[in-house]
């Protein structure tokens, strides 16, 4: 298990023209950024409220993770270089390269530690925080900036296809982030994340064996239907709802975690959060850690 | 008419190499100067090897000129007024 000491949501709200993420950077940092593209801009917003008002400890680790990464900038460089014949933007090819979010994250927040790009086909957050706990738990690291960062893509049709979702979902962006230590000392909530997927069958008895006030939490991944089935096992289980304030993207379970803490500030509880992808499912819980309520399993 | 003497270009050539550069939160296009070497520091703009780059793709995208070398660009790429000739000599 462990700890979320700090988080923060960045997920401008669907159906709204995209944020001018510049000037909404220099608000909050006031800073004035050069040569950094959108991925990046979003990378710092959401660091940065993540770790604002927080004395961060200069080796505190940075893990940032992504669905689709910035297929926006990718595109660009394509098509200025195979159908202009152009040569790419110079910031545009230097921002193609590796990990340069988080070394833009690192610099802001003065940070000296480890810094690493995760990336995984399925269950993207699922994996950077399964190692982000081994870390913790190995003490490799005392705390780690965990961050989902996901640009919206105006190829929507490629970035579908890239994702595997299905062409009726809304894609969005979001830049959500959380501190994360082994220590409960201070934090807000316990997280856990399971470390074996489960198949439907499995999923089903651990849901009928989840205790009551528990909060359910479905990935849009998942089909209606299923949804339907799992909700059916358990109506005294509220479920809580995020979908009409969000766009999809892959790192979107990370917003649903810390937006589930920020909404349930006052009223206290457990969140269960399930993702699919095919017929395998991963399980994360959620508690808040002052409760009234308890929930889970 | 000599590009030097055309305002509205002028200010094209100004308003593409603040953009280009992502300096509008530094400097309006008018206050740079027509006389002034643009990487100087009296130019205000602070612009260093990568906004060359930079300028130069401004260039071909907004104007259609290509400098092929690094020499071409010290050679037009001086003053407002030198690089307002270049593009347009008459």
């Amino acid at each position: 298990m462990i700890y979320i000491h700090a988080a923060a949501v960045y997920n401008p709200p669907p159906g709204n023209a995209l944020p001018d993420l510049k000037s909404e950077l220099k608000k909050i940092t006031g800073k004035s950024y050069r040569r950094i593209d959108r991925f990046i801009q979003l990378a710092l917003i959401g660091a940065h409220q993540a770790a604002a008002g927080y004395k961060l400890d200069p080796e505190t680790a940075i893990y940032m993770t992504s669905g689709q990464g910035d297929i926006p900038v990718f595109e660009r460089v394509r098509y200025q270089r195979y159908f202009q014949k152009m040569m790419s933007k110079p910031v545009d090819f230097v921002n193609l390269g590796g990990n340069i979010a988080g070394f833009y994250v690192a610099s802001h927040l003065k940070l000296a530690g480890a810094n690493l790009f995760l990336s995984h086909k399925q269950f993207t957050v699922q994996m950077a925080l399964l190692l982000a706990q081994s870390a913790l738990e190995l003490k490799q690291e005392s705390a780690i900036l965990l961050g989902g960062v996901d640009e919206y893509s105006e190829n929507q049709e490629l970035a579908k296809k890239l994702l595997g979702v299905e062409s009726s979902i809304r894609l969005g962006e979001g830049s959500n982030w959380m501190l994360i230590k082994a220590e409960a000392e201070g934090a807000r909530a316990a997280l856990s994340v399971y470390p074996e997927s489960f198949n439907l069958p499995q999923l089903k008895t651990l849901i009928e064996k989840l205790a009551a006030e528990s909060f359910l939490a479905f990935s849009r991944r998942l089909p209606a239907s299923t949804i339907a089935g799992l909700m059916a096992l358990r109506t005294d289980l509220p479920r809580f709802d995020y979908e009409l304030s969000s766009a999809y993207y892959e790192t979107l379970p990370l917003y649903v975690l810390n937006s589930f803490l920020q909404e349930t500030g006052k009223d206290y509880g457990t969140l269960i959060h399930i993702d699919g992808d095919g017929d395998k499912f991963m399980v994360m819980q959620v508690e808040t850690l002052v409760t009234s309520k308890k929930g889970g399993l | 008419m000599k590009g030097s003497r055309d305002a509205a270009l002028k200010l094209r050539l100004k308003e593409m190499i603040i953009e280009e550069c992502e300096k509008e939160d530094e400097i309006i296009p008018a206050a740079v100067p027509d006389n002034v070497m643009l990487f100087s520091k009296a130019s205000g703009l602070d612009l260093d090897s990568l906004d060359a780059l930079s300028i130069i793709m401004g260039l071909q995208q907004q104007f259609g000129i290509r400098l092929s070398d690094s020499k071409a660009f010290r050679r037009h790429v001086t003053t407002i007024n030198e690089l307002a000739d270049f593009i347009q000599p008459e």
